[in-house]
């Protein structure tokens, strides 16, 4: 009750703080939707692995466009600076699921993949956090 | 000194979104997106589809197809388990006011997850299509057609042959008209979904 705003976020436990910072310090959420519209894409055929594969082409697209965009998400957490171009694969990668993949895991992964895109293109990073250690 | 000029001092300052440039952004890929779902309904797009893990349902007033194969296999869906099947090749087919449906469940209770095409005389075309089919009803018609056929021996575009001395059919063309079918997955290499309706609706509303 007796503190004031200054202590907001140093009270809190030390292994907190440093996942705070180390969340601030990059485009968290944007990320976070992307692998999860990836993984929502890669998921949603279920299809039995050699039954994919005999699909040829069409049948793989599915699960590699799942996968990339959730290694489009993971790169943009890395590689803060490269946010504009991961955000725009992003946005790319989950329009073409929509005819590659159940039309992009059901709507879902591709809506999911979009809005983190968006976010990734749109974050901007704090003062004197553009070269992170 | 103001103490709002410099949050946490020292530490490098939170970094935040653009709120212009995300609206900015996510307004083409929207513009981009819907787009691509009115191309998909229009027939411009094929879309590959590709649905397993339990028992969906499939509802097409015709089918008609050639290159059509048939012969007894084992699908496992994902809960580990092994389920006789008739695997099922056509090789490119028309379908005609296709209907399938999937019952899934969500963290907020029961799904149905539909998708319709095919209405108003412009038929689903499919190529390479292989369903792993668990049951079937309708009235069908073949073009010569060898029942009994050793099932190693099919010929068709998907590739899909069984074991040695197992039983098969395998015919030229195939029609089926009223078709119901229980499927624990469909794969096409291609789907051109013409008028192409989804729906995600709540509860059960399956095609039949």
């Amino acid at each position: 009750m007796t503190t004031g705003a200054d202590t907001r976020g140093r009270t809190e436990r030390p292994g907190r703080g440093r996942f705070r910072r180390w969340r601030r310090s990059r485009p968290f959420w944007g990320g976070l939707l992307v692998m999860a519209g990836g993984t929502v894409v890669a998921l949603a055929p279920l299809a039995p692995l050699p039954l994919i594969f005999q699909q040829g082409v069409a049948g793989v697209s599915g699960y590699t466009v799942g996968l990339l965009m959730a290694a489009v998400g993971v790169l943009s957490w890395a590689q803060p600076t490269q946010r504009v171009f991961f955000g725009l694969t992003a946005v790319l990668l989950s329009l073409f699921s929509f005819p590659a993949s159940n039309f992009g895991g059901f709507g879902v992964g591709m809506l999911l993949g979009l809005t983190g895109g968006a976010l990734l293109a749109a974050w901007i990073p704090g003062r004197g956090a553009d070269h992170p250690d | 000194m103001p103490a709002s000029a410099s949050p946490a001092g020292g530490a490098p300052s939170a970094g935040r979104t653009g709120w212009g440039r995300f609206a900015v952004v996510l307004l083409a890929a929207l513009t981009a997106a819907a787009a691509m779902a009115f191309w998909t309904a229009r027939g411009g797009v094929a879309a590959s589809l590709a649905v397993s893990g339990h028992v969906f349902k499939v509802r097409a007033d015709r089918l008609e197809g050639t290159g059509f194969a048939q012969y007894p296999d084992t699908a496992a869906t994902a809960d580990g388990e092994v389920h006789p099947v008739a695997l099922t090749v056509i090789d490119s087919a028309e379908l005609e006011d296709l209907c399938q449906s999937a019952l899934v469940d969500t963290p907020v209770g029961q799904a149905t997850f539909l998708v319709r095409a095919g209405g108003d005389g412009r038929p689903v075309e499919a190529e390479h299509m292989v369903v792993d089919m668990h049951q079937l009803t309708g009235d069908a018609e073949f073009g010569d057609i060898e029942i009994g056929r050793d099932a190693s021996t099919l010929v068709n575009d998907s590739g899909r042959t069984g074991d040695p001395g197992g039983f098969a059919l395998q015919g030229r063309t195939v029609k089926i008209t009223g078709l119901r079918q229980r499927a624990y997955s469909v794969n096409a290499g291609t789907f051109t979904l013409t008028g192409l309706e989804l729906d995600l609706k709540r509860g059960d509303h399956e095609c039949f």
